[in-house]
């Protein structure tokens, strides 16, 4: 599986990886996007299993990137990890085609609690 | 317009939140409460937009305390170092999360709240008369940081 963290903070994308390590998915095969226009450009090159996305990022925010790759029609499953989970945002996020938001800050179960439904 | 006492109880809270949950810090201990500006100069400041107007939130601390903070996030230990970008983008990190505590937390009072990017700054900051400010003196773990909320002032209904 094929797994594309999108996050403006190499950091934060730093600890998503680590996270998605510590959670049992360090055999799959996880690429960073440093915004959603790296991210499009990645996607439209794919093909990706799964895509993590920061919501507030420069260029392209994380649902202008989903709503891309809904109009677009590239076959990806979706879901946010962001620093915000209002129940507007996860609505929204819903409403535009991702399977889940992780609020930040996060736990390695909560990874694997969320992901385990999505990706096995 | 929410009371700054608010947003500084609200900014003191989340942080805590985050420095236990993201961290690894036991807690964070408030050591003084001061309507002003903040001594500290290096840190990271965010924008908001809420329905009063827009406020700055900023979390910081001396260049060691940045390198702490930034340190503590990506589960370093001390030997290991970070480069400048590392640490400003890591503790815009820390203060981004914090942040999105923050928007759950002042809900109540302020709806909706959009969040902006974090930006580090080193330096002075001047700010205009009419712009009012409180700070938080912490300690997160034992790293001595400041929490600021920034806002312009509302004037008195007669001035308008």
């Amino acid at each position: 599986m094929k797994i594309l963290v999108v996050d403006d903070s190499k950091a934060m994308r730093m600890i998503v990886l680590r996270t998605l390590r510590q959670a049992g998915y360090g055999d799959h095969t996880l690429v960073e996007a440093g915004n959603g226009v790296e991210a499009l450009n990645a996607l439209r090159a794919g093909p990706y299993d799964l895509v993590l996305s920061d919501w507030n990022m420069p260029e392209m925010n994380g649902i202008e990137l989903l709503r891309n790759v809904r109009k677009e029609s590239i076959p990806c499953k979706f879901g946010f990890v962001t620093s915000e989970g209002t129940p507007e945002m996860r609505q929204t996020a819903l409403d535009a085609g991702a399977l889940f938001l992780i609020a930040k800050p996060f736990t390695v179960d909560g990874f694997k609690e969320t992901l385990s439904s999505v990706i096995g | 317009m929410t009371p700054l006492s608010v947003w500084i109880d609200a900014l003191t809270e989340s942080t805590r939140e985050v420095a236990v949950t993201s961290l690894g810090f036991d807690d964070i201990s408030l050591e003084e409460l001061l309507a002003g500006l903040p001594e500290a100069h290096t840190g990271v400041y965010l924008p908001l937009h809420t329905p009063s107007g827009p406020v700055q939130i900023a979390l910081m601390a001396d260049i060691p305390g940045c390198r702490s903070l930034a340190g503590a996030l990506l589960g370093m230990d001390e030997t290991e170092e970070l480069g400048d970008a590392d640490v400003a983008d890591a503790v815009g990190e820390v203060l981004n999360i914090v942040a999105g505590s923050l928007k759950t937390r002042i809900q109540e009072h302020e709806r909706p709240v959009q969040l902006g990017l974090p930006m580090y700054v080193v330096g002075h900051v001047f700010p205009q008369d009419d712009i009012e400010g409180m700070v938080a003196k912490v300690k997160v773990g034992a790293i001595p940081a400041e929490l600021m909320v920034l806002r312009q002032r509302i004037p008195p209904p007669e001035a308008l």
